[in-house]
């Protein structure tokens, strides 16, 4: 039996426009193992980002209970969940969101810089991340030096650099060109295999959706349906 | 590191506006080295000077004689005093004086003088009035030994407009009045003018004669007693140690006591104290326009980057990391800043501590400041604990002014922040 590495247990959440209460999750249940390649589907509005945002601790649930690792987040101070962002999951968000003032290498650098990690494990480890993502002699550029592809793919490497157990990809390929998408989403996929990274992500492009392992899709803030498909 | 090459950075991020932001505080740091290295420089002068022309760094007389010019609180036996205070090793000169109001006559016309009896023998190294630079006609006083004749009148220094008002000459002879201790009939004593000088204060200038220290006290019916002792000193940050050695070795004579040049001078202290709460005024203001700059610099710095700062708590930057962030952004503009306010700052500092700035040319004539006139180079003086202190104060408002700024990042939420645009 694999190991499960989120546990999403009826989680709601509702958001106050104003005087007016949306919710966009309701009772959301699901769980993702350990090495899973799992796309969140569903059309805008549907509860995705929410989702993501919620299993990512950047946000808590109005109701229900998640847990990462076996770890119930709600238990958690802001410290403890910066923390727990900083050494468990990495982030792959829509618009790359690099940190402009520093280069590929020191964006790729900057979470083990966080962790504290050795001088020699940082050069060894984000050398071998961005080699992975294909970046091996850009590592001096900063992300205006960069196309958007290119960005995406140090956001990429900034996610993993720091060994994660799960990476939250928010629409990663949503501001790409159908080419460097798919290249992007078989980087992503290479990286799962290889490194038995657990992925979860999220999209409404239907050649992003045909890749997914585990298709998860959510409507109006409920599941709506979850399968495995054969890798 | 992290944070020290981040705030580095964004210092770069946004040159024109660090630039501008930095420049601000360098101008802000070095105008208030200069001003307040030039009005010490002004002040230093003036207290030189009022101390020279007058009262000593340190003033030992009868107590109460200041107000009340009763000739009966005078200094018994000043030579005891004298010798006391000439084996201190700050005194550079211990003057016996006798000071007092008299009238002088030359001819039918007569003008209230304050006289001043003398050593004739130590004044002249020690005082301005008695120095040859300010010397106009003549010579200087004689003792009754050095006299051409025994019997002949004793010799007066005068002012130069009191010259001029009684239309006085070299060798010219005058009578000089004023009443004796103990009261009674008012004593008169002829004396033949021996020089003039010029201090271009109108009260010594116009009102002020000098004679020996024995004709005074003859004249006075005071005896061997004089009315001061003025201590001149090495330098004025001496005063204290010498006010506190003077009062331990006069214990047991109450009837005496030892001033500073602070009490002796009072109207210049006080100016002097009003010149400076002037100038600290002007630099609060000029706080308040560097923190305000800074305070917006960084404030617009935090808000432009909200997303970004948002970004970096959601992979896991703790709010404490982006305060010191923010912070260590701050502390790079004061670093850069107070290096360049120091650099420009020091630079006039040491050019006006060295060549001078010429009061007459600044100000079209020579200034006077409480009875004091400020003639020839003011010169800038800044201690090297000032300096530390003023750096200080700027870096500290920088650094204050970014708390706010600091503070409002660490109540960021991730998801909100990176909603912004």
């Amino acid at each position: 039996m694999s190991e499960s590495v989120v546990e999403v247990d009826r989680v709601s959440k509702v958001y106050a426009q104003g005087s007016v209460k949306v919710c966009a999750l309701r009772g959301v249940s699901v769980t993702i193992q350990k090495g899973d390649f799992a796309v969140l589907a569903g059309p805008s509005g549907s509860g995705k980002t929410t989702l993501l945002n919620l299993i990512g601790a950047l946000d808590e649930p109005s109701e229900g209970r998640i847990a990462l690792d076996g770890v119930d987040l709600s238990r958690m101070r802001s410290g403890a969940l910066a923390s727990l962002r900083l050494h468990r999951i990495g982030f792959v968000f829509q618009a790359y969101n690099l940190i402009p003032v520093l280069t590929a290498y020191e964006n790729a650098e900057y979470p083990l810089l966080l962790q504290g990690a050795p001088a020699a494990r940082r050069r060894e480890r984000v050398q071998r991340v961005l080699d992975a993502v294909g970046l091996r002699g850009l590592e001096g550029r900063r992300p205006t030096e960069l196309s958007g592809g290119q960005q995406q793919r140090v956001a990429v490497a900034r996610a993993i650099a720091a060994g994660p157990s799960l990476v939250l990809a928010d629409e990663p390929t949503a501001n790409l060109d159908s080419r460097t998408g798919a290249e992007l989403v078989d980087l992503m996929h290479g990286l799962n295999r290889e490194h038995q990274v657990t992925f979860i992500f999220s999209s409404h492009d239907p050649k992003v959706v045909e890749r997914a392992e585990r298709l998860i899709r959510l409507e109006d803030g409920q599941l709506v349906s979850d399968e495995r498909r054969a890798r | 590191m992290l944070t020290l090459r981040l705030a580095w950075r964004s210092f770069l991020r946004h040159r024109r506006r660090s630039i501008i932001t930095t420049l601000a505080l360098a101008l802000g740091l070095a105008m208030m080295l200069v001003v307040v290295g030039i009005a010490n420089g002004a002040h230093a002068r003036m207290v030189e000077l009022g101390v020279r022309m007058g009262a000593g760094h340190v003033v030992i007389e009868g107590r109460g004689y200041r107000e009340e010019r009763d000739l009966d609180r005078v200094v018994e036996g000043p030579a005891e005093i004298l010798a006391a205070a000439r084996r201190l090793s700050q005194v550079r000169h211990a003057l016996p004086r006798v000071t007092a109001s008299g009238l002088l006559t030359a001819g039918d016309a007569s003008v209230a003088v304050g006289l001043t009896g003398v050593d004739p023998a130590i004044e002249p190294a020690a005082s301005e009035v008695a120095s040859k630079a300010r010397r106009v006609a003549g010579d200087y006083l004689r003792t009754r030994a050095q006299l051409e004749y025994a019997n002949q009148p004793a010799d007066i220094y005068i002012g130069s407009q009191l010259a001029e008002n009684l239309d006085l000459g070299l060798g010219d002879r005058v009578v000089l009045t004023a009443s004796p201790r103990g009261g009674g009939k008012p004593a008169s004593a002829a004396f033949l003018v021996r020089g003039v000088f010029r201090t271009g204060m109108a009260e010594l200038d116009g009102f002020s004669v000098q004679i020996p220290l024995d004709e005074a006290q003859a004249l006075l019916g005071l005896g061997g007693a004089v009315t001061e002792i003025a201590l001149m000193l090495d330098s004025p940050d001496q005063v204290d140690a010498v006010v506190t050695a003077m009062k331990a070795g006069l214990r047991g004579r109450g009837e005496l006591e030892v001033l500073p040049w602070q009490e002796a001078l009072r109207e210049l202290y006080e100016t002097i104290v009003l010149d400076d709460a002037g100038t600290y005024l002007m630099m609060v203001v000029v706080f308040v326009i560097v923190g305000i700059g800074i305070f917006n610099t960084v404030l617009m710095s935090v808000i432009e980057r909200t997303r970004e700062l948002g970004v970096m708590m959601a992979i896991g930057t703790s709010a404490r990391r982006l305060f010191a962030a923010v912070m260590t952004e701050a502390a790079v503009l004061a670093v850069i800043g107070c290096i360049a306010g120091l650099a420009v700052g020091l630079s006039i500092h040491s050019y006006v501590a060295t060549t001078g700035l010429d009061v007459q040319e600044m100000f079209g004539n020579k200034l006077a400041v409480a009875g004091v006139v400020l003639e020839g180079r003011m010169y800038s003086r800044l201690a090297t604990g000032a300096i530390v202190e003023w750096t200080a104060v700027i870096a500290g408002i920088v650094l204050l002014s970014a708390l706010y700024p600091a503070f409002r990042v660490t109540k960021l939420e991730p998801i909100e922040a990176m909603r912004h645009v």
